[in-house]
């Protein structure tokens, strides 16, 4: 089974009383287990629209969205996935531990399982001598990472990213990428969003193209660009 | 330089604040707002309102000398608001008793005192000032036994009710009656402004008292009613004629009471 | 469920670090203690006064807990998308909903049992230096009685501030509303009494069927108000405090169970 399935994927957004905005068009495809895949696409084009159906927190209009076969809607879908969203905000109130404590209690792990698994993980990215530190005087980087660790908690088989590497220094892209392809080896799928090109041709295995809404390329990352190059200045005359 | 400024800004203010002049009267007469209106305002907080209220008349009849129409009425209405807005709450009720009735107010008093019947039916005070204004204001002697039987019954009455009742029949005591009633309010008020109200009060009671003995003890003698107060004197039954606390001068009513020129208020 | 009382812990942690919340608290203190020393100025039974103001301190205290802050706490969890990452793992809406109730009826119980406490602290110490001609008998277990019901009428209003936070986005509607809510819902006993006595009978019939629709709609806090029989030491009727018991608990669960119903079609964006 496809670790996300989307088909005939249609979403409008009201603005105010009467002007309806198309957000997501027709939208299917496919993503199979084990792979990293890439959405790219230009700003508004729909990237975090269909992310935000794919987790639960917005519905479509119409049409299906899967995850490991499960209904989007059904909490049961997010079982096996770890969400970072765009701009990820933090109960800055708790600390570090406190934080990676309650989204392992939101997976359902038992606390035998968790203790380890976070120290692990807070090491993994940096934060352990951070980890009793208030989340409020975490830098910028600091809470990327305790995000990336909160969705790695519950050692999920799909991982879901939105704009991962948006606002990164080239250190910062270089420590997400790194992070991507070692998630591959450990044998999990990878689903993440960019506006830059450059950023999915190089880690991903396949690539999808959305602009307005609509799938304009699905495929391996090689022959994007011209379709990629072709699309944008379609998108950028209009 | 800004602090400076600020601070003789303040002191200013604090000073106009002292020269302000404040009158007792137009803030305690201020107008009072319709008991439904206040209790929907104040919703759950309506005995905090109660309390505001009862200090407000407290404060009132504590602090004027003569009570004019408009001021009496006014303090019916404070509490009658006081009451209504804690009905379980008994110092309203004992308030209305004891001032009301002297300064003419008897319906605004008995319409307090009747609700609070309904409300607290373990106060022997609410009947007891009932049957008083029965008695001595309205001369209803079985209204008033009526409601000293009532009285008697409620926890902690004064045991000396039940032998009310039995007097309540007898011509002439009701002055007695109501210098007793005077008393026990002294030995449940604090309030010295109060107290002093009440002892005045007592005063000229038991002036009338000691004339309405005097009266009496000379239609024993000769027979029939002096013709005026003076006549006591000739006849060397009284020294002199005791003075009106309240200013006025005692006279001889036509049926052989005593009252005064003063009307008491 | 260990999920919604995960969601439970964090609100409630969220709620204790907020420092309008201490401020409040300290507020309240010293409004109790100082109820004493107020009630000294006033004429009338001091104690009387004393409970008067030290109980309606502890029910503005739980009306601040419970309509302000559960709404501000809401409106910011959704506003600041840091409910993005509670939503967004396996759990239903329902159980955030929940979970947030009672995490904020915590909050509430726990701030007016400190108030409470400091209540009978404060009534005790007046209660023993009272100088007063005859001093009465303070009825301690029916305040008890009334500081469980108070809460009880609190985790109505968070639910009510809940069910308002399902469907708006701003913190200052919800509260609104909830404020709103609250203000009718303590004078339907008031009201309901008013109509029936003589003034009552001028009013038109169109708006005594109103209220009728309204006194079936709104949630009668009167019922949870034991504050007149704690103070007047009025005789217990266990027959309508089962019932009120009952209603409040009804009311409250119906409210969380539109608010979820609400909240499961809620797109956060």
């Amino acid at each position: 089974m496809s670790a996300i399935s989307l088909k005939e994927i249609y979403k409008t957004y009201k603005k105010g009383l009467r002007q309806k905005i198309l957000a997501v068009k027709n939208l299917s495809f496919a993503v199979e287990q084990g792979e990293i895949f890439g959405f790219v696409g230009p700003n508004g084009a729909g990237k975090s629209t269909t992310i935000k159906i794919l987790m639960g927190l917005i519905f479509a209009d119409r049409g299906e969205a899967r995850l490991f076969d499960l209904p989007c809607s059904h909490p049961k879908a997010r079982a096996k996935v770890g969400f970072v969203p765009e701009q990820p905000a933090l109960y800055d109130h708790l600390t570090g531990a406190e934080f990676l404590h309650f989204a392992g209690e939101l997976y359902g792990l038992s606390k035998k399982n968790f203790m380890e698994q976070a120290l692990k993980l807070l090491e993994k990215v940096g934060l352990k001598e951070a980890m009793d530190l208030k989340l409020r005087h975490y830098s910028k980087g600091m809470q990327q990472r305790l995000v990336i660790a909160q969705a790695l908690i519950a050692n999920p088989e799909l991982i879901i990213m939105d704009e991962p590497l948006s606002g990164l220094d080239p250190i910062g892209r270089m420590e997400i990428m790194d992070l991507i392809k070692s998630l591959k080896e450990e044998g999990k799928t990878i689903f993440f969003s960019s506006h830059i090109l450059h950023d999915v041709e190089t880690v991903c295995d396949r690539v999808a193209l959305i602009v307005r809404g609509e799938l304009k390329f699905l495929g391996k990352p090689d022959n994007i660009e011209e379709t990629f190059r072709e699309e944008i200045q379609k998108w950028a005359k209009s | 330089m800004r602090c400076l400024i600020g601070l003789i800004c303040l002191f200013l203010s604090a000073w106009i604040n002292t020269k302000v002049e404040w009158n007792l009267k137009e803030w305690t007469t201020s107008p009072l707002p319709r008991p439904e209106s206040a209790l929907l305002l104040s919703a759950e907080f309506s005995p905090l309102s109660s309390d505001y209220f009862l200090v407000k008349a407290a404060i009132f009849y504590s602090g004027m000398a003569k009570f004019k129409k408009a001021e009496s009425l006014w303090l019916s209405k404070a509490l009658y608001l006081a009451s209504y807005l804690d009905p379980y709450y008994f110092e309203p009720y004992w308030m209305a008793g004891v001032s009301l009735p002297w300064e003419g107010r008897l319906q605004e008093a008995k319409k307090i005192l009747k609700r609070g019947l309904n409300y607290l039916n373990n106060r022997w005070e609410i009947p007891f000032y009932l049957g008083f204004i029965s008695f001595y204001f309205e001369h209803d002697s079985k209204v008033a036994a009526n409601y000293f039987l009532m009285a008697s019954k409620l926890p902690n009455a004064p045991t000396y009710l039940p032998l009310l009742v039995s007097r309540l029949a007898v011509k002439g005591r009701e002055t007695r009656i109501a210098i007793a009633f005077l008393q026990e309010q002294l030995k449940m008020t604090k309030e010295k402004k109060i107290r002093d109200r009440l002892k005045k009060r007592l005063k000229a009671l038991q002036a009338i008292s000691f004339l309405e003995r005097a009266v009496e003890r000379y239609k024993e003698i000769y027979g029939h009613l002096p013709s005026k107060l003076n006549s006591l004197i000739k006849q060397n039954i009284i020294s002199t004629i005791p003075e009106d606390p309240y200013g006025g001068s005692f006279y001889l009513t036509e049926d052989g009471r005593i009252w005064s020129t003063s009307n008491l208020r | 469920m260990g999920k919604i009382i995960s969601i439970a812990k964090v609100t409630f942690k969220e709620g204790i670090r907020e420092r309008v919340f201490l401020g409040v608290l300290i507020f309240v203190g010293l409004l109790l203690i100082g109820s004493g020393f107020l009630a000294d100025l006033s004429i009338g039974d001091i104690l009387k006064v004393t409970q008067d103001i030290g109980l309606s301190g502890l029910s503005l205290l739980g009306l601040f807990v419970a309509l302000f802050l559960s709404t501000h706490l809401i409106a910011k969890d959704l506003d600041k998308k840091t409910i993005y990452l509670v939503v967004s793992k396996p759990i239903a809406r329902w159980q955030y909903i929940l979970g947030k109730f009672l995490g904020l009826s915590f909050l509430t119980i726990f701030a007016i049992f400190v108030g409470f406490i400091v209540f009978l602290i404060t009534l005790f110490y007046f209660w023993k230096t009272a100088k007063i001609y005859h001093v009465p008998q303070i009825a301690w277990g029916k305040h008890l009685l009334a500081f469980v019901y108070l809460n009880l009428k609190m985790c109505l209003l968070i639910a009510v501030g809940i069910f308002f936070s399902s469907f708006t986005s701003s913190a200052l509607v919800a509260f609104s509303f909830s404020l709103l809510i609250y203000f009718i819902g303590a004078n339907l006993q008031n009201v309901k009494m008013i109509l029936e006595s003589k003034v009552g009978e001028n009013i038109t019939p169109i708006l005594k069927s109103l209220f009728k629709l309204a006194y079936w709609l709104f949630p009668n806090l009167s019922l949870l108000d034991l504050k007149a029989i704690a103070v007047h030491n009025l005789p217990l009727n266990i027959g309508n405090l089962g019932l009120s018991l009952l209603y409040g608990l009804a009311y409250t669960a119906s409210l969380l169970l539109f608010a979820s119903f609400i909240f499961d079609r809620r797109e956060l964006n």
